[in-house]
């Protein structure tokens, strides 16, 4: 009996409290958190099925203010009706309003919901409410996921290392995108002494360098008369020593027009990234890199 | 008063007794028989023609006459009254020589079918016969496949009515003489009007309280014979077609006949997909609960939308729409097995249309709960045992109660709780997971994998003294 009564017990006081159907879910996809007048203002696409109408899944975009992150949610659940599940937030869109404060708050809030992971994707946007409306499922993170990977043109920036470049107090990248005729990616932003920078261009490759984050890249270099030296970066490691920066590179020469040989291939290849390196850095350079290919022409 | 007038009185002159009486110079001689369980044509060559010889030649002892020559291949002399109504329920026909001297001849009628092929016990490889409803048939297809005076049977007559003849076989030599001496105690201790069939004494041999069998039927001769080889006791009902292997183990319901007639890396192969189709018997529904109502955050996104889209218009929580699914699942099984086979096909046809196609269009039930619950009862059917099959419902039904309350946290309270059970149950006390807990690695060999048997020379230490195969 008395067996019986604990088993009993158990069960109810561990209750059910986390029962939720699927039915009853309002499945964040993405946020976009924006400051203005002391209030935030909170963009979210929800998974909507009611509307699927192609092979991709569709969502809605709502918009609620408030003055604190636990407020909005509230509010956002409140006009779906439904529980907010933000266990598969894919990507959470900030502005240049989200300053130290805000970020502070925003870091506490996620590590504070048991729900959410720390894996999705942190993006800076100065046009949330279009980019959320226009925006298709899953389609910034497979931007900015291609990008990061195949061509080094941005850095991959998710909620844990935002959480850990913030109280290890140092630079935070965010990826920059805009929406044109489509969304696409405007560089990146250094989030340093409560400031946005923009970082362009080819700068982005040798901050990837200098952050360890380089997977492959494709480099070219006009020689003369429409003749290219075309390498493939299929790989690249960057280890901090002392006081040396030391680079291994694995590159496959893909076009060689110039006729270069091994050794001219290099050093145009390492005095480029030794020069734009330096100004990131005060150490010494030491490249190494491993040629092959077609040098031999 | 005489024996017929007792058996008349006590019978109530029951139609199908057959009395005769036949005078033979001054000797009278009776006869009695049952009809419908002795063969007339036996008494006619046995008795009666001799009888008639007899009565010309002048015979002065008429019992040793019939001792010595009648051509029965069975006859014995009866001592009293309850003799006699024994062997004449027996099938016997009773010679009764003037009153005094009570003869009992054998004259059974053969009431059983041919050896035929297993039922339910299919294999590919390996013999094809089957025990039958046939006492003496069932001995002789084990004898026939072990040649050997150490297979010896006890046999013991149970029931108060029906006196059913149990035997309990074992190899002597091999087998823990303690073990058929306790079993052949139960049985003595049995009292029950009748023993109908061998399952009759599942429940006064086993004290177990699991929900999983701990004694295994089976209706293939060579199985039973491959038990006793390993030390094993078979127990052999009259009148059943299946008998009973004691001890059993957990492992032995996912081990088949022809695991022995096959290479042993497929059947290590087959071994682990039964397995795993027990673990998804039991275990998948409960996981879907879960998911879909507790965890659906261990979804990826796309399985989750999926979910829900076909979620979308079920009225019922996922708890009853599985529980739903579940019972209809055992109603179409249980009228499967009960309805003749020629009506199976219009079964078949609504139960395939009427739970698969349109209660998913009347949004009664999502097209994803058919398939949970469709994989788990077709995993369940992997396990040999009916019994073993009907126990997987039980904990499957436990199992979605808890997923439905706790999520993921019951489904583990779940799997603690099964495994105190199985590890908690005895066969014969001896431990119900054996050879995992407690282990051996010796008997690993032929545990779920199966490794090649020429290295397997030694025999379970639990079931049997001798320990090395092949002495």
């Amino acid at each position: 009996m008395k067996k019986l009564l604990i088993l009993i017990i158990i069960i109810f006081i561990t209750g059910c409290d986390s029962y939720i159907e699927l039915n009853d879910l309002a499945i964040i996809n993405t946020i976009g958190l924006e400051k203005e007048n002391n209030n935030y203002k909170l963009y979210a696409s929800v998974v909507d099925i009611t509307e699927k109408e192609s092979l991709d899944i569709p969502t809605t975009s709502y918009q609620v203010t408030g003055t604190s992150l636990n407020q909005i949610i509230d509010n956002l659940s409140m006009s779906l009706n439904k529980k907010i599940y933000m266990s598969h937030l894919n990507l959470l869109i900030i502005n240049d309003s989200i300053k130290t404060k805000e970020l502070e708050e925003i870091i506490n809030f996620f590590l504070n919901n048991n729900e959410t992971r720390e894996d999705f994707l942190v993006v800076n946007c100065n046009n949330i409410k279009d980019i959320i409306k226009k925006m298709k499922f899953q389609e910034i993170n497979d931007l900015i996921e291609n990008n990061s990977r195949n061509a080094s043109e941005t850095i991959k920036t998710t909620m844990y290392d935002v959480i850990k470049n913030f109280y290890d107090k140092k630079n935070i990248y965010l990826p920059s995108i805009i929406l044109d005729s489509s969304i696409s990616l405007d560089g990146i932003k250094e989030f340093k002494n409560n400031k946005y920078k923009e970082i362009k261009g080819e700068d982005i490759i040798y901050l990837n360098y200098f952050l360890n984050k380089i997977d492959t890249y494709k480099y070219s270099y006009t020689c003369d008369d429409n003749k290219y030296l075309y390498l493939n970066i299929l790989e690249s490691n960057t280890s901090f020593l002392t006081k040396e920066l030391l680079i291994t590179n694995e590159i496959k020469v893909i076009t060689n027009d110039c006729n270069y040989n091994k050794d001219k291939i290099e050093n145009i290849f390492n005095t480029n990234l030794k020069t734009n390196l330096e100004k990131l850095t005060n150490k010494k350079i030491t490249i190494k890199n491993t040629i092959r290919g077609t040098y031999e022409n | 008063m005489d024996y017929i007038e007792k058996l008349k009185q006590e019978s109530n002159n029951s139609d199908d007794y057959i009395y005769k009486e036949i005078k033979l110079n001054k000797n009278i001689v009776n006869t009695i028989n049952i009809e419908t369980i002795t063969s007339s044509n036996d008494i006619n060559d046995f008795i009666l023609k001799r009888i008639s010889i007899l009565n010309k030649l002048n015979y002065p002892n008429l019992e040793e006459f019939f001792l010595n020559f009648l051509p029965s291949p069975n006859i014995s002399k009866l001592k009293d009254y309850d003799e006699l109504k024994t062997k004449l329920l027996n099938g016997y026909t009773i010679i009764i020589i003037n009153k005094e001297s009570i003869l009992a001849v054998e004259t059974r009628r053969d009431l059983t079918r041919g050896v035929a092929e297993a039922n339910y016990e299919k294999t590919i490889l390996g013999p094809k016969d089957a025990f039958i409803e046939h006492y003496n048939t069932n001995l002789g297809l084990i004898r026939r496949r072990i040649k050997n005076i150490n297979l010896q049977v006890k046999t013991i007559d149970t029931g108060v009515y029906t006196k059913t003849k149990v035997g309990i076989l074992y190899i002597k030599g091999i087998v823990k003489e303690d073990l058929v001496n306790k079993t052949y105690k139960k049985l003595q201790k049995i009292n029950l009007d009748g023993i109908i069939d061998s399952n009759y004494l599942k429940r006064y041999l086993n004290s177990s309280k699991s929900l999983f069998p701990t004694l295994k039927g089976t209706e293939r001769p060579d199985l039973a014979s491959e038990a006793l080889l390993e030390g094993k006791i078979i127990i052999v009902v009259d009148n059943s077609p299946e008998v009973l292997i004691l001890p059993t183990f957990f492992i032995d319901f996912f081990h088949t006949s022809d695991d022995y007639y096959q290479k042993p890396i497929n059947v290590t192969f087959i071994r682990i997909i039964r397995l795993l189709a027990f673990i998804i018997a039991i275990f998948f529904p409960a996981l879907y609960v879960a998911l879909t109502t507790h965890n659906p955050d261990s979804m990826p996104i796309n399985l989750l939308i999926s979910f829900k889209t076909q979620r979308m218009s079920v009225p019922f929580p996922a708890f009853v729409e599985a529980i739903l699914m579940i019972i209809a699942f055992e109603i179409l099984r249980e009228s499967d097995i009960r309805i003749p086979s020629s009506m199976g096909t219009a079964i078949s046809i609504l139960g395939g249309l009427v739970l698969g196609d349109a209660a998913v269009n009347a949004g009664i039930v999502s097209p994803i709960m058919i398939i949970v619950v469709a994989i788990s009862a077709i995993s369940g059917l992997l396990v040999q045992a009916i019994e073993a099959i009907n126990s997987i419902r039980w904990y499957r039904f436990l199992l979605i109660i808890l997923a439905s309350i706790f999520g993921y946290y019951g489904i583990f309270i779940g799997i603690i709780f099964i495994l105190i059970n199985l590890s908690d149950t005895k066969s014969e006390d001896k431990d119900y997971l054996y050879p995992f807990a407690p282990i051996n690695l010796e008997e690993q060999k032929d545990g779920i994998l199966k490794i090649n048997t020429k290295g397997n020379k030694l025999r379970n230490p639990i079931l049997s003294n001798n320990k090395v195969r092949g002495k």
